[in-house]
């Protein structure tokens, strides 16, 4: 008896012992593809550039041998399930509800909901005729290696169909609460809203709020208005994981909202992902000088191109799922510091309106230690009168795990190839004063950088700049 | 007022006591069951005329003329599906609002009855009283007075005694007052006794006399104390007393003749001596005295003027509720005929329009209008029971008919005709599926944008005044241009490959044949809760309208070639819903015998009293009959058909293969309707621009996966139906009938008479808006109780999210000022728009497009004015 347990500790001693089994990277003929519409870069470049690559520095290495299956909400116009790229296997299929028996056996207030649900007809049959859902849908959790088309973020991904936008993809922020509510209800982890809208309802705020409360990971698309997104609609909610589009070339695309209150660049120019059947979501597009079927791709023209926060937003759900797949226990904070700290600083250096903390990283995120973080950030400032004369008081937020040390400098001009450190010593501190600098420290130049860094006890450190112009 | 008639004086109590004679109280009512009907009178707060039902009733009967009309038409076609679809909704929930009132106002009528026996019953034991109390008043009277006039007499009797024994020369002169006295005492106790003898009494109380004589003789001593022995004495007592009395006159006389004369004195002292003579009565007389005595005690004749008074105050107080009782009656009546007679015209209003629904429903078959999806309307009533406040719950009808009698006006309203044409009538062209006209094909769908969600797109704006539709009125019409534009869809080679139709709807009907059975059983099933035999009865509305529209796409065996399944796989083998299976015969003589099997059961239907039940099953059946029609007309030659005589050129569906009509790209011209038109320079600045989708078969009612489910891929590589408006508000797509399912004989019939042509569609451009309302604290079914009847109407949505509800309300752009009253009540900071949100795409490669900022303002930053701080 004793033999047998020593035995069986050893056993799983071994198990502990070895790495994480790895996920190989999927075969699907575009995931592999370069140049299938003559564009330099691979079919699925996105996949690619946040670390989803096909070598041994895949993200997908580092995801644990039993991953589990995670809920993802997307909130679109609905899906394609017959499209062959999407699964039965990548559905969420409502554990509580026996299929077309005409009954609400979970209680949910909704009738034989087996994959989601449809708030714009109100059946359980979320069928996509825009396009749009599928595309997204698509973007997270195509079917792997099935021998056709592309493949998706994420395999664990079980995919909750909630048709919130209508045949069109427009629809109205009573819509999208009540499928947020429905989402955080039914178990979804992860909510993903490729939707726009400029004012914010308090019906949405609910619904967010009422989502994270039950740890959900809610993703946003920034829109593609090219103007600020703080204080517009919900991606400009500090609840909620906001994400611009960023191209192949890493930058920020022109169209993409940007503001303070994005978090997060991730690919959204020229996207491939699947076409629902008898759709092309971009003839709708007003303005635009698309062509009908000009997007298709493929020689069956089941697949599609597109770009858009909207699709950039999934990549980030398909990470956060990854993330969570890979340790389900983490809670919706740890997985939005986790691909936040982590991201890959793009445009200008340190957090930035453009780009937020930069583009999503899934290798990095999913090498993150969710209880290592190191955090900077300047909200603002204010004229500061002190006994020393007057002054300029930094507002921001500094915190780390294990900080080692946080301080403040100033530089000349936009671009400072030269930094004076003015602050330093600097505590933990959430969303409150970091200092006040004195007048004097700001002669001969009327455009001031500020450059917060905070270094954490590992040497991980974390900058944010703010542009201080005098008059 | 009833209840001010309660208060009927009771019956004194002492005079109870006193008589000893049982009289009935007012305890007796059931008085419960008359505060309840008061109760939900208050609430029904109805009664008024019934012109409401008269007018329902009218219109009921033109819908229904006009879906007659219809089934007598080749190729019907409604204008416009959707507005059919919510006709057919709302007399879909009239039927069951109806039915639910009847059944309300059956409840009703039968407590308004029961108010109305109360009342008569209240009346009845007034009157009953009334009768004891006068009957009391006789006897009462008629022992005061007979014991009155006995005391009387033995009064007189032993004063004549004492007179008669003294000097009687010196009492003479009292002697003969006494005689007289006496004479009147005793002729007053024969009159009482004559009057109760014969019954001659004139008077009210004479009856009572007689009767209480009579209850005397009959019931003795039990009922008045009197014994039979002072009974006889009183009658025989008086007949001797009478005799003396004669006898003393006829002395008197005499001796008043000769007064105090010797024979005069001897007589006297003869006669008081003479055993037989006034002596003995005297004695006798004086004997009675005693019992008399006893007998006028137990009466309580001490006290009987009194109660005589009493009674009598006690008859009047009688006597005017009884008028007042009289009056209550007499509205109760009232109350109940109109009851009654609501209820008739109710009955009435459910027969017109469960006849209008079943004649309509065989118009949108025929006609090929899909199914509706409302929600019936009766699921979201409530159940009515209301607590009394002694706890009891009960069924309010008076709630129940306010409620509903709001409902039912709020559909009455719009419940008119639709329009209808035959599209196989003579060919002009509007006849055709017109543009302007909507058009209504079997499982077309046509989405447009902007009708439920958000605003319109911006461009294309029509300068004021600019009335497209003001050119020359023969027939320039700019809406009938084709809508310019390349449409590489045009070229789209028809769909081939797997038809993905070949095997769901046959499937889906085996399953809805299943599912009916079920829930007929549960309609029909005793043991069942009303709730769930209404829901029965819904599902079963449902599913006899999604069998409607299936069974067309499941074929007869060598029907079509292109689906053709194994003869042993058709569900449909089974025998049919009327008995023998008419396919055993040939194509046209099994139609003929459909349509006369048709045409009984819809007589049938209509004739015979049926249940609820039955009716659902007689329009299943009808319904089926006329899908196997539909189909029969196909296979039978139209040479053979006699109601295409006058029919010109081939059959389309005659044909196949290369040449099938229904693989013949069609042109769908979509364009405003003329209403559209007509709303002004606004809303034509709307249909510009709008967004226009026709759903393909392979993307509507798409089973939902599973495992092992299959996934068709028939069209997947095709592009979508789509386009947008022009300026005119006019739009040409381009597919072929069976991509977009519409292979149905009305389709193919305007297809070969309009020579394969354009068809129209409507544009709904009428703009919406939307309100959420924040209720807080509340659930959503407290906060959606809340609501009155109209706002109801526009609510669209309620979810409940942390403690507060939100409710959403949808209305037109035209309604805006309407909820804006309606929502008048609520406290505005809880009132918000229901934003717009829309998709986020753009085309593939758009880095170029979008606003930019100056380099180095990706950073966040602020201005400050350092010189603004003082030193």
């Amino acid at each position: 008896m004793i033999a047998a347990l020593r035995l069986a500790a050893a056993a799983w001693l071994l198990l502990a012992a070895q790495p994480a089994a790895a996920l190989d990277p999927p075969g699907d003929p575009h995931y592999r593809a370069t140049g299938s519409w003559k564009q330099p870069y691979p079919d699925q470049w996105g996949m690619h550039r946040i670390g989803l690559t096909a070598d041994a520095r895949s993200a997908w290495h580092r995801l644990p041998a039993g991953a589990a299956p995670v809920i993802v909400a997307m909130i679109d116009t609905g899906l394609d399930w017959n499209h062959l790229d999407i699964a039965w296997e990548n559905l969420w299929k409502n554990p509580g509800e026996i299929p077309d028996n005409g009954r609400d056996d979970d209680g949910n207030g909704f009738v034989d909901d087996l994959i989601g649900w449809n708030f714009y007809e109100n059946s359980n049959k979320p069928w996509d005729h825009d396009g749009h859902g599928t595309f997204t849908a698509g973007i997270v959790a195509a079917t792997w290696n099935n021998g056709a088309g592309i493949a998706g973020i994420n395999p664990m991904a079980r995919i909750m169909v909630l048709k919130a936008l209508n045949s069109f993809g427009n629809s109205r922020a009573s819509f999208l609460a009540r499928a947020i509510v429905y989402a955080a209800d039914n178990g979804a982890r992860v909510i993903n809203l490729s939707v726009g809208g400029k004012e914010l309802s308090a019906m949405e705020i609910a619904a967010v709020r009422h989502a994270v409360s039950k740890n959900c990971v809610v993703v946003v698309a920034a829109g593609n208005d090219g103007v600020s997104v703080d204080d517009f609609g919900m991606a400009g909610m500090p609840e909620v994981i906001t994400v611009g589009a960023a191209g192949p070339d890493d930058k920020r695309a022109a169209f993409s909202n940007y503001g303070k209150a994005v978090d997060l660049l991730a690919p959204g120019v020229d996207i491939l992902s699947l076409r629902a059947r008898r759709t092309d979501t971009l003839l709708d597009i007003p303005g635009g000088q698309y062509g009908a079927g000009a997007a298709f791709v493929g020689g069956d023209n089941r697949y599609y191109r597109a770009a858009g926060t909207s699709f950039a937003a999934p990549f980030v759900t398909g990470v956060a799922s990854l993330l969570i797949s890979a340790n389900p226990s983490l809670t919706a904070a740890q997985v939005r510091r986790m691909l936040t700290s982590t991201a890959r600083d793009v445009g200008a250096p340190g957090v930035d309106q453009f780009s937020g903390y930069g583009m999503v990283d899934a290798a990095a995120a999913l090498a993150a230690d969710p209880t290592r973080f190191v955090e900077a950030a300047i909200h603002g400032v204010e004229l500061a009168t002190t006994a020393r004369g007057p002054g300029v008081r930094v507002l921001g937020s500094v915190g780390a795990d294990r900080l080692a040390e946080a301080f403040v400098e100033i530089g000349r001009g936009e671009s400072p190839t030269q930094w004076t450190r003015v602050l330093a010593g600097l505590a933990p501190t959430e969303n409150g004063e970091l200092g006040v600098i004195g007048a004097d420290a700001f002669r001969g130049a009327p455009v001031w950088t500020l450059r917060l860094t905070v270094v954490g006890a590992g040497g991980m450190q974390r900058e944010a700049r703010f542009r201080l112009s005098l008059e | 007022m009833w209840r001010r008639l309660l208060r009927v004086t009771g019956f004194p109590a002492a005079l109870v006591a006193a008589t000893a004679l049982a009289l009935p109280t007012v305890a007796s009512v059931p008085r419960a069951r008359v505060q309840d009907y008061a109760g939900e009178m208050q609430l029904y707060l109805g009664g008024g005329d019934n012109s409401d039902l008269a007018d329902l009733i009218a219109r009921a009967a033109a819908i229904r003329a006009l879906a007659a009309q219809c089934n007598g038409m080749d190729c019907p076609q409604l204008l416009t599906c959707e507005e059919a679809q919510r006709l057919e909704a709302d007399l879909y929930n009239l039927r069951a609002l109806l039915e639910e009132q009847n059944r309300w106002l059956r409840q009703a009528n039968d407590d308004a009855f029961q108010h109305f026996r109360n009342l008569s019953g209240q009346e009845h034991q007034t009157s009953v009283q009334m009768v004891r109390a006068i009957h009391s008043l006789g006897l009462q009277r008629f022992f005061h007075d007979l014991s009155k006039s006995i005391m009387d007499v033995t009064d007189l009797a032993s004063a004549y005694k004492t007179l008669s024994q003294g000097d009687l020369a010196k009492n003479w002169g009292k002697l003969v007052e006494n005689v007289d006295k006496f004479e009147k005492a005793v002729g007053k106790i024969e009159k009482t006794l004559d009057l109760a003898d014969e019954g001659t009494g004139a008077q009210i109380y004479g009856q009572a006399y007689n009767e209480g004589w009579k209850a005397v003789k009959k019931e003795g001593a039990a009922a008045t104390g009197v014994s039979p022995e002072t009974q006889g004495l009183i009658r025989d007592g008086a007949g001797q007393l009478l005799k003396a009395v004669n006898k003393y006159r006829d002395a008197l006389a005499k001796a008043d003749g000769d007064r105090l004369t010797a024979a005069g004195r001897a007589f006297w002292n003869s006669g008081l001596k003479n055993p037989d003579g006034p002596a003995k009565f005297l004695n006798e007389t004086e004997a009675l005295r005693a019992d008399v005595l006893k007998w006028v005690q137990k009466l309580g004749v001490e006290v009987s003027a009194r109660l005589i008074a009493e009674t009598e105050a006690y008859l009047a107080d009688l006597n005017k509720n009884l008028g007042a009782e009289g009056v209550a009656r007499g509205a109760a009546f009232l109350e109940l005929q109109k009851f009654q007679n609501r209820r008739f015209q109710s009955e009435d209003a459910l027969a017109a329009v469960d006849a209008a629904l079943s004649e309509f429903a065989g118009c949108m078959a025929l006609a090929t209008c899909p199914r509706g999806t409302r929600v019936p309307l009766l699921s979201t009533l409530p159940d009515f029971v209301r607590t009394l406040p002694d706890g009891t719950r009960v069924g309010s009808w008076g709630w129940a008919l306010q409620r509903i009698h709001a409902e039912i006006e709020a559909l009455r309203a719009g419940l008119t005709p639709p329009g209808v044409k035959d599209l196989c009538g003579p060919k002009d062209d509007r006849a055709l599926l017109m543009l302007g006209d909507p058009f209504a094909g079997q499982f077309l769908r046509l989405a447009t944008d902007g009708t439920v969600w958000c605003t319109f797109r911006d461009g294309n704006p029509t300068p004021a005044g600019d009335d497209p539709r003001d050119g020359p009125p023969d027939g320039d019409d700019p809406r009938d241009a084709p809508p310019a534009g390349d449409d590489p869809r045009d070229a789209a080679p028809p769909p081939g490959g797997d038809d993905p139709r070949d095997k769901g709807p046959c499937d889906r009907i085996v399953e809805l044949r299943i599912e009916l059975t079920r829930l007929a059983r549960i309609r029909s099933d005793g043991g069942a809760s009303q709730a769930e035999r209404d829901r029965a009865r819904d599902e079963m509305h449902w599913n006899e309208q999604e069998l409607l529209a299936l069974v067309p796409l499941c074929p007869r065996n060598g029907g079509d070639p292109r689906d053709g399944p194994d003869a042993g796989d058709d569900p449909r083998d089974a025998p049919g819903p009327i008995g023998d299976d008419p396919r055993d015969k040939g194509p046209c003589e099994e139609l003929a015998e459909l349509r006369a099997a048709r045409d009984k059961l819809l007589k049938d239907a209509a004739s015979t009293a049926l249940t609820d039940a039955d009716r659902a099953a007689a329009r299943l059946r009808t319904a089926l009959v006329d899908s196997e029609i539909l189909q029969l007309e196909k296979r039978c030659p139209r040479d053979d058909d006699p109601r295409d005589a006058t029919a010109g050129g081939g059959d389309p569906r005659d044909g196949g293969g290369e040449d099938d009509p229904r693989d013949r790209p069609v042109d769908i011209f979509v364009k405003a309707s003329t209403a559209s038109l007509e709303r002004g320079a606004q809303v034509r600045d709307e249909i510009a621009g709008q967004q226009i989708k026709l759903f393909p078969a392979s993307t509507r009612d798409v089973a939902l996966p599973g495992p092992g489910v299959a996934k068709p891929q028939a069209d997947a590589g095709l592009g979508p139906i789509q386009g947008v408006t022009d300026r005119n508000g006019g739009l040409r797509l381009k597919a072929t009938p069976r991509e977009l399912g519409l292979i149905s004989t009305p389709f193919l019939r305007v297809l070969d008479r309009n020579g394969g042509a354009a068809f129209e569609v409507n544009v709904d451009t009428t703009r919406q808006d939307s309100k959420n309302l924040i209720v807080p604290g509340a659930s959503t079914k407290d906060a959606t109780a809340g609501l009155s009847v109209d706002l109801r109407r526009y609510l669209t949505s309620a979810v409940q999210i942390g403690e507060n509800a939100y409710l959403t309300f949808s209305f037109s752009k035209i309604e805006e000022e309407k909820l804006g009253k309606l929502l008048a009540g609520y406290d505005p900071k809880l009132i918000e728009t229901n934003w717009c949100r829309t998709k986020e795409p753009r085309a593939p490669q758009s880095e170029a497009d979008g606003a930019r900022i100056p380099p180095g303002e990706e950073l966040p930053g602020a201005r400050i004015s350092l010189a603004g701080a003082g030193r």
